[in-house]
């Protein structure tokens, strides 16, 4: 690469980079306030948030602020923030179902085992654009379908679907017994074949166009390592941030974060596969963002399934990185000259190499 | 003072800042909390967030979340809090109070206790308010498909 050898424009740049600043920060519109950011565009701070791995809405909505809406940038921004970070601690292991659900869908069960409720979601209903701004919508009494002795300030409990399955003796045992350190793919790029807890991470980091990209390659694209998906579980809520306080060695909650959680349940009907059993693949993610964590449930059952037989592990774990794949495609930008000046010198010296070896026409 | 070290600590990281810094001011000024020295400055870092997930009971790293953390002495107790996000004055409030808890006694500090615990009495009702009214707008979502032949 030669984009390193070209220099100066320093005044110009900075001009370029003041006129983002003066006509982003000028704008006659009354500033845009972080608090504003957070609460009515939540789900992209979520989205950079959960690409960033960083769970930071304040610092999330600064970045998107700063980035003029650009995601990628954002995110950029945040994980680079982020890198000049200590890591002061590491949280108790969560488990998933200490999760507070805010929403619950269950499409593979009518009737699962608790509630099935669709919290703050426009599922189901016609979205239309609305070029007026509305008044909130006057309350509509909710046909209420917890049972009447079921307190209505607690969410009852939900046995999940996998626990289901497993009770009906349908499901592949996969629990382990024991308890291998998760990879950390910020401190060392995952390569295949690797862990399932790097390629879990990958995916809860991985830019959600990219691996709903990947999802559909495989489901309809010319990949195929997925088919029959039904969906077990798409929740999301709440999950608590708890650390051992120095002192007395005992556990604290200091916060939350939110995450969406699905379950993916795959039909096994390879010739070396139990068809009698099926299998699920997981999928968690930051802020509320279903269809990220959809296509990642998705993909780890395919990426189970295939055994590291073919590159969809690679596919996963090398592209889906918005960061990886948005810096290379703009470092093109760069000047290439040396590099372009080369690749003409070449054609050019190939052209009078060919030239010279060639034999004069003569004339008549 | 009815909640354990650890309760207290989990209280005082969800109070609002200014409502900390107050109580805190408040017992300086009086004399309550004396001889406080910074350990550790309030710092800025992450938490690594580890998941144990359902299908494999197998944990992976899910990400980080933004905390500040500060350590003070009082007197001859160590005080720690950690807060979310970009938090100094708040974390070193709370820092302080969980010290000084940690060296208090009721025979002591009891009208001081008090005003401490005023303050996590009325956090953990305005959450619980929060949580109860969050809960029955998300149960008033509750749905059953029907299934048509």
């Amino acid at each position: 690469m030669g984009y390193a050898a070209a220099r100066g424009g320093l005044a110009a740049i900075e001009f370029a980079e003041n006129l983002v600043q003066e006509l982003r920060d000028g704008h006659p519109s009354s500033p845009l306030e972080t608090d504003q950011v957070t609460g009515r565009l939540r789900l992209l701070v979520d989205r950079v948030m959960g690409e960033a791995g960083l769970w930071a809405p304040e610092l999330a909505a600064q970045a998107l602020r700063q980035a003029e809406g650009d995601v990628i940038e954002a995110v950029h921004l945040l994980r680079a923030f982020k890198s000049t970070l200590p890591r002061i601690g590491i949280s108790e292991v969560v488990n998933a179902d200490d999760m507070i659900p805010e929403r619950r869908i269950v499409p593979a069960f009518r009737e699962p085992g608790g509630p099935q409720i669709l919290g703050r979601s426009t599922d189901y209903t016609a979205r239309m654009l609305s070029t007026t701004r509305r008044e909130t919508k006057a309350k509509v009494q909710p046909a209420t379908v917890i049972p009447a002795d079921e307190p209505l300030d607690v969410i009852p409990p939900m046995q999940r679907m996998s626990d289901v399955l497993r009770d009906m003796q349908l499901l592949v045992d996969r629990r382990r017994t024991d308890d291998p350190e998760p990879f950390d793919i910020t401190r060392m790029p995952a390569k295949p074949p690797a862990p399932r807890s790097a390629r879990l991470s990958t995916m809860a980091r991985a830019e959600t166009g990219a691996l709903v990209g990947q999802w559909y390659r495989n489901i309809l694209g010319p990949d195929g390592y997925l088919h029959e998906v039904t969906l077990g579980e798409v929740r999301h809520g709440a999950m608590p941030i708890t650390v051992t306080h120095p002192v007395t060695r005992n556990p604290v909650k200091i916060g939350e974060y939110r995450v969406t959680e699905v379950e993916a349940i795959e039909d096994l009907d390879g010739i070396d596969e139990d068809r009698t059993l099926f299998d699920i693949g997981y999928g968690l993610c930051f802020g509320q963002n279903e269809r990220k964590a959809i296509a990642m449930a998705n993909l780890d059952i395919a990426c189970h399934r295939d055994g590291q037989r073919s590159e969809l592990e690679q596919s996963i774990l090398m592209t889906t990185d918005g960061l990886d794949s948005s810096g290379f495609l703009e470092h093109l930008k760069l000047p290439h000259y040396v590099t372009f000046r080369s690749m003409i010198e070449r054609k050019i010296a190939v052209r009078q190499a060919r030239l010279q070896s060639t034999p004069t026409e003569s004339k008549p | 003072m009815n909640f354990t070290r650890e309760a207290i600590c989990e209280i005082l990281s969800h109070c609002a800042t200014q409502d900390l810094t107050l109580v805190v001011d408040k017992l300086l000024e009086v004399g309550a909390v004396k001889d406080v020295r910074a350990v550790r400055s309030p710092e800025i870092g992450t938490v690594q967030l580890q998941v144990r997930e359902p299908i494999c009971q197998e944990r992976f790293i899910l990400g980080d979340a933004l905390v500040t953390v500060a350590e003070v002495a009082v007197g001859s107790s160590l005080g720690w809090a950690m807060r979310m996000g970009n938090d100094p004055h708040g974390a070193v409030a709370a820092a302080i109070l969980d010290g000084w808890v940690a060296q208090s006694t009721p025979e002591t500090d009891a009208v001081h206790l008090t005003m401490l615990e005023d303050l996590l009495e009325a956090t953990v009702l305005q959450e619980s308010a929060e949580q109860s009214l969050k809960t029955t707008q998300v149960l008033s979502t509750a749905i059953q498909f029907e299934e048509l032949d």
